[in-house]
């Protein structure tokens, strides 16, 4: 990478990804950047919660059915812990119940999987301007 | 009894003799009853009788003569002493109106003495007179149930008063002959009794039973087989086997059945195919029993049991096992529905990547400065990402496709991992944490893959239906495979959920046997048949604690065939 856009990383929003499926936390990150952000992924909620990242994060990418804690449970305890960051979910299982549910705990924005680059841009100015 | 008999003249009077001890004139009494034959070892004990008669008492003739049924219009002469003078040889026949001594002793059934006929109104025209035997001693001889068999008698051809002693000496062989045919009489009727129980066994056997001659010919036919082949026993009787029974095309089968009786012996059986009188074929097994009493003439006997409702049976079951195939297949594209949304999210999965990663390839090559190695691993994730989602299809595909039973060599272990993969979904929404145990030196085994998978995931939705309902603790799922002894290899899966009470665990594998909403109980019916057909076991132990285990085997070096 170029060093004009690492120097400049240090201004970034961070927004940090939390899926345990490996391709979105490989790929994610790198689209991420491409839009001009710092990315951070973990493969749990668990892990995000015990990294240092959680006070630096400026937006999160949520992923909703995970082994352990969920995505909805992770978003309690977010709010729980009075952390304010506007929430993304991202699913693969189309679920209306767990989506009504997502926004009445307060989502941004709730995308279903796979979704376009225009998509997510879209829902990270959705995200990042409600904060 | 010295003379206590009547001893005398005696009245002719043909109104009053009987044959019979409780005569009503008519002599057909008694003359349908069996003819009991004077077998040679009795006719020469007699033959010895005679001649001691003959020569101690110093006569000519010592005889024994038997009435001839059945009706009684003659008599024999059966045994004559072997003495000079003696007039009389055996066989010789006499009618019974002539007005003979013996005539005369059979028809009062009384004992005679004539000391001499000639000086004797009555008896001097007797036909003895001719032939010079002037007098006369005899008794009649009874069969036990009283009917006349005979007379035996002395003669002489001067006069004589046969004293007392002599008198004695001829009843007392009168008794030993009546005790002869006591024995003769029931040996005979324990023939008859033992006739009488083959008759009824031969109308009575569910099968058809031919006896036959060495030239194939049927002898003797019982009622079944006019039942089972349509022939009756007078159309039967003396026709060939083959060309009466046998199908065209099996006429060399029928005679070298046949003609394996005659050397052999022993006792064996066929299954084949015979003709019906209307041409139809009708499935046979037959069993053929040759007869050992070769002067006969007779081969054996050939049993014929119908086959067609044992092999319309063995259809049924047939028909039955094709049914639990297709409820297999049924069963299989409902959990299928049932996964879809297992399916869906994980074919999105590597879609998402897909995108993700073409959106940032596409990005880093249309940048004023385009960044190659970031798009180049961005294609290379995007390959990745492609493979999983197709081998996503492919699994389903297998899973879906109708396809014959095959027999192929199964890795257990990866047909377990492939399932779990497919359902993990499924698993994880349900909050399930799994952990696997694979032994890793698992031998193959002899089945049908995608059977075998169906079972799997039976086993593993049924677990995580056991867990949905608990909150109290960790819904942890362990599925093991392992070696066992005996060359099995089992796979089990355990589950912390409800479990069950022991005594309903034969009700679990009942088919439509459920206890959920929306459950078909079918699962472990159906996953019970197809471990069946693999010669494996499928069972179940519910936990002490929480849950249930659901295991099975199979052996893995079976060479047979899977139904
Ligand atoms: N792991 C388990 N723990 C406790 N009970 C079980 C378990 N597996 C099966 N059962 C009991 O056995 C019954 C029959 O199971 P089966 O899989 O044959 O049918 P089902 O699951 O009810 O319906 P379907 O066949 O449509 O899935 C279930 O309804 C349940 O009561
Ligand atoms: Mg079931």
């Amino acid at each position: 990478m170029k060093p004009l856009r690492e120097s400049s990383a240090i201004e970034r929003s961070l927004v940090a990804v939390v899926d345990d499926d490996e391709s979105v936390r490989e790929s994610l990150p790198d689209l991420l950047r491409e839009f001009g952000f710092a990315a951070h992924a973990f493969s749990s909620a668990e892990n995000f919660l015990a990294s240092d990242s959680i006070g630096k994060t400026r937006c999160l990418i949520l992923d909703i059915a995970m082994p352990g804690m969920t995505g909805l449970a992770l978003q309690r305890e977010l709010k729980i812990r009075k952390h304010k960051i506007p929430i993304i979910f991202i699913t693969a299982q189309k679920d209306e119940a767990v989506r009504v549910r997502a926004f009445e705990q307060g989502a941004a924005e709730f995308l279903l999987k796979p979704f376009s680059d225009t998509a997510l841009l879209a829902a990270l100015d959705t995200a990042l301007r409600s904060s | 009894m010295g003379g206590a008999y009547y001893v005398g003249e005696l009245h002719h009077s043909r109104a009053g003799y009987g044959l019979i001890a409780d005569a009503d004139g008519g002599r057909a009494v008694n003359s349908d009853a069996p003819e009991i034959a004077i077998s040679s070892d009795v006719l020469r004990k007699w033959q010895r009788i005679v001649d001691l008669l003959a020569n101690i008492m110093h006569v000519p003739s010592a005889v024994v003569c038997k009435i001839e049924p059945p009706d009684y219009t003659h008599y024999t002469v059966i045994s004559s002493s072997n003495s000079t003078g003696n007039p009389f040889p055996v066989d010789q026949i006499f009618s019974m109106d002539i007005g003979t001594f013996c005539e005369t002793v059979i028809k009062s059934r009384e004992p005679l003495l004539v000391a001499n006929g000639l000086e004797n109104d009555q008896w001097k025209s007797a036909p003895e007179m001719r032939v010079g035997m002037v007098s006369y001693l005899g008794f009649p001889v009874f069969w036990p149930d009283g009917r006349v068999f005979g007379t035996i008698c002395v003669l002489d051809n001067k006069t004589n008063r046969y004293s007392d002693m002599y008198q004695e000496l001829l009843s007392h062989c009168r008794d030993v002959l009546q005790g002869d045919l006591q024995t003769l009489a029931r040996l005979g009727s324990e023939l008859e009794e033992q006739k009488a129980h083959l008759s009824e066994l031969f109308a009575r056997v569910p099968e058809a039973i031919v006896l036959a001659d060495r030239d194939c010919r049927i002898v003797r036919v019982n009622p079944e087989f006019t039942k089972i082949f349509g022939y009756t026993a007078e159309e039967a009787i003396g026709r060939r086997l083959q060309d009466l029974i046998a199908p065209d095309e099996l006429q060399e089968e029928v005679e070298s059945v046949m003609y394996r009786m005659v050397p052999t012996g022993g006792v064996f059986a066929v299954e084949t195919v015979r003709r019906h009188k209307n041409g139809m074929p009708v499935p046979v097994s037959l069993l053929c029993v040759p007869v050992s009493s070769l002067g006969s003439g007779d081969t054996g006997y050939v049993i014929y049991r119908d086959m067609t409702e044992t092999k319309r049976l063995q259809d049924e079951q047939r028909r039955y096992q094709e049914i639990q195939l297709e409820l297999a297949h049924a069963n299989r594209i409902a959990t299928i529905g049932q996964l879809s949304a297992s399916i869906t999210h994980e074919l999105n999965q590597p879609l998402t990547g897909i995108l993700t990663n073409c959106s940032t390839g596409l990005r880093m090559l249309t940048d004023d400065s385009p960044n190659l190695d970031g798009a180049r691993e961005a294609i290379r994730r995007t390959m990745r990402d492609a493979n999983r989602a197709s081998e996503v299809i492919l699994r389903l595909r297998t899973l879906y496709s109708k396809r014959e039973v095959t027999a192929e060599l199964v890795d257990l272990n990866e047909t377990t991992r492939e399932v779990i993969a497919l359902s993990l979904g499924e698993l994880q929404k349900g909050q399930v944490i799994v952990r696997t145990e694979f032994a890793d030196d698992l031998p193959l085994v002899i089945g049908d893959r995608v059977q075998l998978q169906q079972v799997v995931l039976n086993l593993l939705l049924n677990a995580l239906d056991a867990m949905i309902g608990v909150n109290d603790r960790p819904r942890q799922l362990v599925v093991k495979t392992h070696r066992q002894e005996g060359d099995c290899v089992g796979v089990s899966v355990q589950d912390s959920g409800v479990g069950f009470e022991p005594h309903t665990v034969d009700k679990l594998f009942e088919a439509f046997y459920t206890t959920k909403q929306d459950g078909m109980g079918m699962g472990l019916s159906v996953s019970r048949s197809i471990i069946e057909s693999h010669h494996g076991r499928l069972w179940a132990v519910p936990h002490d604690g929480a849950g249930a285990t659901f295991s099975f085997s199979i052996p893995c070096r079976t060479n047979t065939n899977i139904q």
